[in-house]
């Protein structure tokens, strides 16, 4: 309370010297953009514009599916997107699945150099002109992107304030910390599998000795009637908090057309 | 004053436009036989037109080696182009018309000198165009205008020009105002300058050479400025930027600027052109540069209100140059699925933002999404390359798993497995495939995880020529 009266107090008497340098900076962009995820977007009304955006989770926890998701739905707005793709990772034909339309993306492979990572995020963002720009470090250890120095989030920040980008980071484990407007965590609930063939089928063992012996045991059927349908997964709003509603739920299939290919 | 040099027969192999440009630099090609030039300013040189036009006479029958044309030349000097014209046409050797003497000279020239003028008027078709002085006239209202007058009798300029002006206008209208005022010799108008194409080249050869970038920047700084210079007076920009850097090894160092749209910013070729060769350095030191450059129109944009954000074309090709210099050529680009059932089939092309091709896209993926109902995707991410693995079965299924690298690692009991899926192709070639596929869930393990851990997606595959299993990436 003191310490809030003495800046209050600070403030009053150096306005006059310092203009607005000392009040804090209002948002001049609050505009979003969709995932296309109708779940996500309900819960967190979509990804702001001029902030960093994090999406945290481990492996097979929906953070590509959403990553995916936003990709489609900012290049099917003719939005040029940027893809830093640390280590190698991006699949063009999931994106393609996914509805990504990849004239519009520019996918940059870093060849597991986080520092190229960092180097080439820079340059997009201060190039500036992309209305979605991936940083892609959902395979690098939670240790190693824990790590990075802040220094960096400090700068894309700054650099990202005054833009229209959407800029978006993918990490096994919380690293932007601050400088990140909203958090997200993504935990997978449960896999999901269909099975095509619901009837059991008996082995037939063969003896030793040859000749033919009668059904003997009842096993689990082959493993070419199940199919992997998708992921049932879970989103929380780490911040900013909003304790009324902070999570939702929501199912990534794999898609048809990826099923129809499989023989 | 003008002179008109008229050559009626004019060996092939020589162009009369060049012969004028040893006289003066201002010359008007009227047909391929006449020229006109403006000898305004050639007084310290010749002492009058009508030396001048003894000069011409003099020189043009010369020998072509010796900078002549090798025949006889009609040379009239005149106060208009158009009187220079028509005189140097019918009056053999040099003749001089002084002002206001027009019509006594060309008074008693038949009407057909004006009319039926030029190498071609046999063969004009009577849609053809026709130029005289300032004008243009069809061939069909020329041949109106000829036989109305030689119904009146009138056969020569003289008795055209005499003719009553408001008769003329009423009777023949504007065309044959403008037919009298050149039977009359009374036109005024600036010459039509025949101009040699541009050139959009700069060299420059070096006094020492030049082994390191900084120096060498200023030099193609001074030639892209020329350059786009002269761009810039004919309104043109280019896509195609060249570079030529002869090397003291008596090699040649080329590169070539491909850029996605016209453009004409010196800073940015300059900048473009020294990432260009930060990359891909000469490999000895220079002594010449030569730059030049393919001119086209440049590129004219609207704006709109609802046009989606983009970067600006020459800020994006200079960034996509230094993220190209960072990352390598092959590690920037757009992705590109190739027409292959062969998994993780892509080319990387060079990204450019085409307006007419989005929206193209657009409607075709407008028209996609209203056909399939709208749900989340699941993502899929590639480890490149497969993980080399180690896979135990049980009757046939996998059970078991452990894979290694660096950075990822798979291991665990197999929870839940489907599969093979096989998929062949290209047996005709060497890197033929097949494998079988499996969709496996790996118990995860409970190291340090904040979450209750389910369990980990995986595609794995089996290589059915030498049987070792692969991990391919992971479902996410």
């Amino acid at each position: 309370m003191r310490a809030a009266l003495s800046k209050a107090q600070f403030t009053s008497e150096f306005s006059g010297r310092f203009g607005t340098a000392l009040q804090p900076r209002s948002r001049a962009n609050n505009e979003v953009i969709p995932t296309g995820i109708v779940e996500v977007d309900t819960l967190i009304g979509g990804l702001p514009r001029g902030a960093i955006t994090e999406i945290f989770g481990v492996i097979s926890s929906g953070r590509t599916a959403l990553m995916l998701a936003t990709l489609a739905e900012a290049s099917q707005r003719d939005e040029v997107c940027a893809v830093v793709d640390t280590t190698d990772a991006f699949d063009p034909k999931a994106a393609a699945l996914a509805g990504a339309n990849l004239h519009r993306v520019l996918w940059l492979r870093c060849g597991s150099i986080l520092e190229h990572a960092f180097k080439v995020t820079d340059m997009l963002l201060q190039g500036g002109g992309f209305g979605l720009v991936l940083l892609d470090l959902a395979d690098v250890p939670a240790e190693e992107s824990r790590r990075i120095i802040s220094s960096w989030w400090y700068r894309f920040r700054r650099v990202v304030e005054d833009t229209p980008t959407v800029f978006v980071v993918i990490a096994q484990d919380l690293c932007v910390r601050s400088c990140a407007s909203l958090s997200l965590q993504t935990t997978c609930e449960s896999d999901s599998w269909r099975r095509t063939a619901e009837t059991t089928i008996s082995s037939v063992l063969l003896p030793r000795g040859g000749g033919v012996s009668p059904p003997t045991s009842v096993v689990e059927p082959p493993t070419h009637a199940l199919l992997f349908k998708g992921l049932r997964l879970q989103l929380h709003r780490q911040k900013p908090v909003n304790l009324s509603n902070q999570q939702v739920k929501f199912i990534a299939r794999i898609p048809q057309s990826q099923l129809s290919l499989t023989p | 004053m003008f002179a008109c040099i008229y050559s009626k027969k004019m060996p092939a192999d020589v162009s009369l436009a060049d012969f004028a440009y040893a006289f003066s630099p201002l010359v008007e090609e009227a047909d391929p036989q006449t020229v006109v030039i403006d000898t305004d300013g050639c007084e310290l040189l010749f002492g009058s037109p009508y030396g001048l036009a003894n000069e011409v006479a003099l020189h043009a029958g010369k020998s072509k080696e010796k900078g002549g044309l090798g025949c006889s030349v009609n040379v009239a000097i005149a106060a208009n182009p158009d009187t220079a014209i028509m005189a140097a046409k019918f009056y053999e050797g040099t003749s001089f018309i002084a002002p206001e003497e027009e019509l006594t000279a060309l008074g008693d020239l038949p009407v057909d000198s004006l009319l039926k003028a030029g190498p071609d008027a046999e063969m004009r078709k009577p849609k053809d165009e026709v130029r005289l002085g300032d004008w243009t006239f069809e061939q069909r209202q020329l041949d109106e205008i000829h036989e109305t007058l030689r119904l009146w009798g009138v056969q020569t300029l003289g008795q055209f020009a005499a003719l009553p002006l408001d008769g003329v206008s009423e009777r023949l209208g504007q065309a044959g105002v403008q037919l009298q005022q050149l039977a009359s010799g009374k036109t005024e108008r600036h010459l039509r300058l025949k101009q040699s194409p541009p050139l959009f080249t700069q060299s420059a050869e070096l006094e020492y050479p030049l082994s390191e970038l900084e120096p060498l920047s200023f030099i193609l700084a001074r030639l892209l400025n020329q350059l786009c210079a002269a761009l810039n007076a004919y309104a043109l920009a280019t896509n195609e930027l060249r570079l030529l850097l002869q090397l003291e090894n008596q090699e040649f160092h080329s590169s070539v600027l491909n850029l996605p749209y016209p453009m004409r910013d010196n800073k940015i070729f300059l900048k473009l052109l020294l990432l260009d060769l930060e990359t891909r350095a000469p490999q000895s030191s220079v002594i010449a540069v030569k730059i030049d450059c393919d001119p086209v129109k440049p590129r004219v944009l609207q704006n709109g209100l609802f046009i989606p954000l983009a970067p600006e074309p020459e800020k994006l090709e200079l960034t996509l140059k230094r993220l190209a210099k960072l990352l390598g050529p092959e590690n920037v680009g757009s992705p590109e699925l190739l027409d292959t059932h062969r998994p993780d089939a892509y080319r990387v092309r060079k990204f450019t933002l085409n307006a007419k091709e989005k929206r193209a896209r657009r409607t075709q993926k407008s028209n996609q999404q209203s056909s399939e109902k709208r749900q989340s995707r699941l993502g899929f991410r590639m480890f490149r390359p497969p993980l080399r693995a180690v896979v135990e079965s049980s009757r046939g299924s996998p059970v078991r798993i452990s894979a290694w690298s660096k950075k990822l690692s798979v291991h665990g009991r197999i929870v839940r497995a489907a599969g093979p899926w096989r998929t062949t192709g290209d047996w005709w070639r060497h890197d033929s495939w097949s494998r079988d596929e499996w969709d496996v869930a790996v118990e995860r393990g409970n190291r340090s995880m904040r979450v209750t851990p389910a369990a980990t997606l995986y595609r794995i595959y089996r290589e059915l020529r030498n049987g070792s299993w692969f991990v391919e990436g992971s479902y996410d």
